[in-house]
């Protein structure tokens, strides 16, 4: 997996990943999330456009990540997922907690 | 035709898991996206499962198996290791903010069939799929 952190001002970075998001990859996701919180944007879109295939360490991961943009007073929101994410966040219901937008551009607005 | 995988159990067999899935897709180009997502996703899922909990009785990864059948109507998949045994399927997590704990109960729900069975001192997952 790979991710690139795109910085939209001082409060805000939409996180662009690609390749598989799995039990290989988690923790770089969760590393990445938390420095870019600890940076100071909290509020963070990941962009799930480009991700191959999500499993439920990377479910693991987006739920400790929602966590610590909470925690530091913002927000995280996925945007472009594709079907099979679409799927795997659908049946264990994470679609309730970490709501799929379709687009980065909706995901966008009102952070 | 049917696709073998035999290995270790690691990180780094994901990679070949995937392959032999999309050789299977290869020979089932009329499978739907919904298809493919749940099925590839309840097989990557048990072997993950394998791959973070797995360990023989010596304390080393287990080795496992990994069949893949393309059957009028059906996907098929099963996976075996010599590990020590897992407990039955674990009902998801009651946290909605829980971090893990879904993998099995994912596979459970994203297939038709999803059965576990000992034997032999191997564990034996089989998946089905209508597709």
């Amino acid at each position: 997996m790979e991710a690139t952190v795109d910085a939209r001002g001082p409060r805000l970075a939409v996180i662009a990943l690609a390749g598989r998001l799995d039990l290989v990859s988690a923790a770089e996701l969760r590393r990445v999330v938390a420095d870019v919180v600890a940076g100071g944007r909290h509020d963070v879109v990941v962009d799930l456009g480009a991700v191959t295939f999500l499993d439920s360490s990377g479910l693991g991961a987006l739920v400790a990540a929602l966590k610590t943009a909470r925690q530091a007073g913002g927000e995280l929101r996925v945007a472009a997922a594709p079907e099979q994410a679409l799927t795997v966040l659908r049946l264990t219901r994470l679609d309730r907690v970490v709501r799929p937008y379709a687009t980065v551009d909706e995901a966008l607005e009102g952070l | 035709v049917a696709l073998r995988l035999e290995t270790e159990a690691s990180p780094a067999c994901l990679d070949a898991v995937h392959e032999l899935l999309a050789q299977l897709w290869a020979q089932r180009p009329d499978a739907g996206a919904d298809a493919r997502a749940r099925f590839t996703t309840a097989v990557a899922e048990l072997v993950a499962n394998v791959v973070e909990h797995g360990r023989t009785a010596a304390g080393r990864p287990p080795r496992l198996v990994l069949s893949l059948a393309a059957a009028p109507g059906a996907v098929v998949a099963d996976l075996e290791d010599d590990g020590i045994e897992v407990p039955p399927v674990p009902p998801a997590p009651g946290d909605p903010l829980a971090e893990s704990g879904r993998g099995v109960a994912l596979a459970a729900a994203a297939v038709d069939e999803l059965s576990y069975a000992r034997a032999d001192g191997r564990n034996r997952w089989h998946v089905v799929l209508r597709a």
